[in-house]
């Protein structure tokens, strides 16, 4: 054998172990490297912990379309699959309900209803909230089959950023016709509880006339990263902090037990629990618990 | 040296592109036929910057109706937020000047194109491309978010007008520099790999703000003018991905280096790279890449130098390549092709975009059709 | 103090843990019928700190749904006879 043919597929293969070897015993780090973690995964990370919560969602979601593995179309010169890709759920239906369209003023006035409690109390004695009106709220999403119209269909892609090195969400409505829905007809279809999160993901960009239009800000048609289309997605960069805090932030009970190389298993899940919010995507809390009662690290 | 652009900066700030640009024909409404547009577009600037002064030769013959304006070359609508001079660099791969543009102010293509409203589309994703080279030198934004409103402004103004000095001030309060005046700086430890740099802890590595633009030229080796122009945005391969340097006593970054972290396919040999090139056979003929990546000079246009380039594989790369063969054919940025043995660092500094980003146009030529990406 | 069997009246104790530079409430711990929901304890967190953006999440890496009931959430995350629930402050989305 020359040693040209020693070169490619071999090396590339072994590249390819070497890289997933590497990147899983890194994952599995040890607690105190744990502490300085700033929140973000490699992109290896992000295979594994993509495989949990495809794997996880079909177990305990299964009435729900399922997160699939996409392994990415380009680069065209390459055809051995490599890490890269991502997490497509697609074809997931939306009646669309004029109920929703005006969510907001009543979501507030609930609010101001529930939280008339008062902050004199000086006791530790845990204190009783205020007896009010159940909170009436569609944060579910309605799936009905009745008017094929009406039907507003979406999909996600959850892809990895190489430049923020976090998970991004990738969203894109449509219609039963195929014709790509906007912002507006988007933020119809959700839930109130949804809207405010997605309202709540402010640009902190002051241009020269104040704010720029939440509208822009919340989230941007940009286009998808590997499908050369245009998608709605939730900016990524403060993912990583908000990532470290919802790992770290709690108390170091949750964190005896699990290794970083669970975290990494987990990341996905915990990301999705709360961008899901943002987009109507609801993450049933069965999807964590079984990481805590099942400790496989 | 704040504020005072070295003169490749100040070269790369006043490029600009002629542009000849046509309304399209079923926009016209009146007789004769209006002149095409003759514009000097700025190359780190954006297509629709130039709107407001196009438009007015058309205004009079468009048809009623809102203005949702487009470009395209040669059938391909352009992304907008690509600066112009990348456009240019790797659609127009023969230049031509002028540049010959059709523009649309009708019947925007929604599923192609993102929307776009002017300027302050245009400065959003300017500004999100800023944060994003941001985040991948410092490991946050936040010094592109905490931006004062009049820096932003002047920021951005400082764009728009070409105004590098101004620029350079402003730019510089963002702690956004990668080097130092020594070009030596960036330097690579001799056992450079192409993984993820670790993510536990402060990172020791340094990260570069790349997006490369990778298109397949195929069998047309001898001539540039003979590439057909791309149909669609999915035979272009699009990268964003930094480019990860160590920061240690050692080798100084090159351009080649860095080109070989981003597509290692192309140099599947690293280790023994010399010794495999000495067995293969070299073209007499340097070709396009070797012409225009091998130094000029006979007496140091060594053997190596062509060869970083243009290595020919006579046997397969991988299973589905069955001739094998996969090489660099060109490397593009700022309208030049740089020599490759030129310090990165130099690169970075000297040819990077305003939002920090260094844009490459890289034409390869695999030998066989290219899969479709979508 | 919270009994183990589902129960309309059962109430479940509540510990709002500030975390990362969120203001400290002074009344901390709260009992909150196990019926009602986790939308309810994420109101009254805004109520208390008069602002808009919080984040929320309790100690397992898990930002719950405001539909999810307190009971379901303190059968699965709750220990020593109380439910922890952290929030932040200033939740960047990019």
């Amino acid at each position: 054998m020359s040693a040209t043919d020693t070169g490619s597929s071999r090396n590339a293969l072994c590249l390819e172990c070497d890289l997933s070897a590497l990147s899983f015993s890194r994952s599995f780090r040890s607690m105190e490297n744990l502490s300085r973690w700033d929140g973000t995964i490699s992109s290896s990370e992000f295979r594994i912990a993509a495989t949990t919560l495809s794997e996880k969602w079909k177990v305990i979601n299964p009435e729900f379309p399922p997160w699939t593995w996409i392994d990415s179309p380009k680069p065209f010169w390459v055809t051995s699959s490599k890490v890269e890709g991502y997490l497509s759920l697609e074809t997931y239906s939306y009646k669309f309900s004029s109920d929703n369209v005006d969510n907001t003023q009543a979501h507030r006035n609930l609010i101001d209803t529930l939280c008339g409690y008062r902050s004199s109390c000086q006791k530790e004695e845990p204190v009783d909230f205020e007896n009010e009106e159940e909170l009436v709220d569609s944060a579910t999403l309605v799936l009905n089959d009745d008017d094929q119209e009406e039907l507003h269909h979406y999909d996600f892609h959850i892809v990895y950023s190489n430049s923020y090195r976090v998970p991004v969400l990738y969203f894109r409505g449509y219609r039963s016709d195929g014709q790509i829905l906007t912002l507006d007809e988007v933020e119809r279809d959700l839930p109130a509880n949804s809207l405010k999160v997605l309202r709540e993901s402010k640009w902190t960009f002051i241009t020269q006339e104040g704010r720029l239009s939440v509208r822009v800000s919340r989230s941007q048609a940009l286009e998808h990263p590997l499908l050369n289309r245009p998608w709605y997605t939730l900016h990524p960069c403060g993912t990583s902090e908000w990532m470290k805090l919802l790992f770290l932030g709690g108390y170091s009970q949750a964190k005896d037990g699990s290794s970083s190389g669970s975290v990494m298993q987990q990341y996905l899940v915990s990301w999705l629990s709360v961008v899901g919010q943002a987009v109507g995507l609801n993450v049933p809390l069965e999807m964590i618990s079984d990481f805590h009662r099942v400790c496989t690290i | 040296m704040v504020g005072v652009g070295s003169e490749a900066q100040k070269y790369v700030w006043e490029g600009a592109i002629p542009l000849q640009i046509h309304l399209h024909e079923s926009e016209i409404t009146t007789l004769p036929s209006p002149e095409p547009a003759l514009i000097l577009a700025p190359r780190i600037g954006y297509l629709p910057l130039l709107v407001p002064q196009i438009k007015p030769y058309f205004s009079d013959t468009l048809p009623p109706g809102v203005d949702t304006v487009w470009f395209d070359f040669k059938g391909m609508p352009l992304k907008w937020y690509i600066p112009t001079g990348v456009l240019f660099d790797l659609l127009c791969l023969e230049p031509e000047r002028p540049w010959n543009l059709t523009v649309h102010f009708r019947g925007y293509p929604g599923d192609l194109l993102s929307p776009c409203e002017g300027e302050d589309s245009v400065k959003w994703s300017y500004i999100n491309s800023l944060k994003e080279a941001a985040y991948i030198i410092n490991g946050n934004s936040k010094n592109v978010m905490n931006m004062s409103q009049i820096d932003q402004f002047e920021l951005w103004r400082s764009v728009l007008n070409r105004e590098m000095e101004a620029y350079l001030r402003i730019s510089s309060k963002l702690k956004l520099g990668i080097v130092g005046e020594d070009y030596t700086k960036i330097v690579m430890s001799p056992r450079q790999s192409n993984n993820e740099a670790d993510s536990v802890g402060p990172s020791r590595a340094g990260r570069i703000p790349v997006r490369l633009y990778v298109r397949n030229v195929g069998e047309y080796t001898d001539d540039l003018e003979d590439v057909p122009p791309v149909d669609s945005w999915d035979r272009i391969c699009y990268m964003n991905k930094p480019v990860e340097i160590q920061r240690e006593e050692g080798k100084i970054l090159n351009l080649y280096d860095a080109i070989k972290m981003l597509l290692p396919e192309f140099f599947p040999d690293e280790p023994s790279i010399d010794e495999e090139l000495s067995k293969l056979e070299l073209e007499d003929e340097p070709g396009i890449g070797g012409s225009n990546l091998s130094d000029p000079d006979p007496d140091t246009n060594t053997v190596r130098k062509t060869e970083l380039v243009t290595v020919k594989n006579e046997t397969q790369l991988y299973p589905s390549h069955p001739t094998g063969k996969s090489e660099i054919k060109l490397v593009r940025i700022q309208g030049i092709e740089p020599k490759l043995d030129i310090p990165f660092s130099w690169v970075v500094t000297n040819l990077i975009y305003p939002e920090h980003f260094l844009h490459m146009c890289v034409c390869v030529g695999v030998s066989q059709d290219p899969s479709k990406t979508s | 103090m919270t009994s183990e069997s589902p129960n309309s009246s059962r109430k479940v104790v509540v510990h709002l843990r500030a975390t990362g530079d969120a203001p400290i409430l002074k009344q901390a711990k709260f009992k909150i019928a196990g019926t009602d929901k986790f939308a309810k304890v994420i109101a009254f967190l805004r109520r208390q700190l008069h602002r808009d953006t919080l984040f929320v999440y309790v100690n397992s890496a898990f930002s719950p749904n405001p539909d999810e009931l307190v009971n379901d959430l303190y059968n699965n995350f709750g220990f020593d006879g109380k439910l922890v629930v952290n929030y932040a402050c200033s939740m960047a989305w990019g």
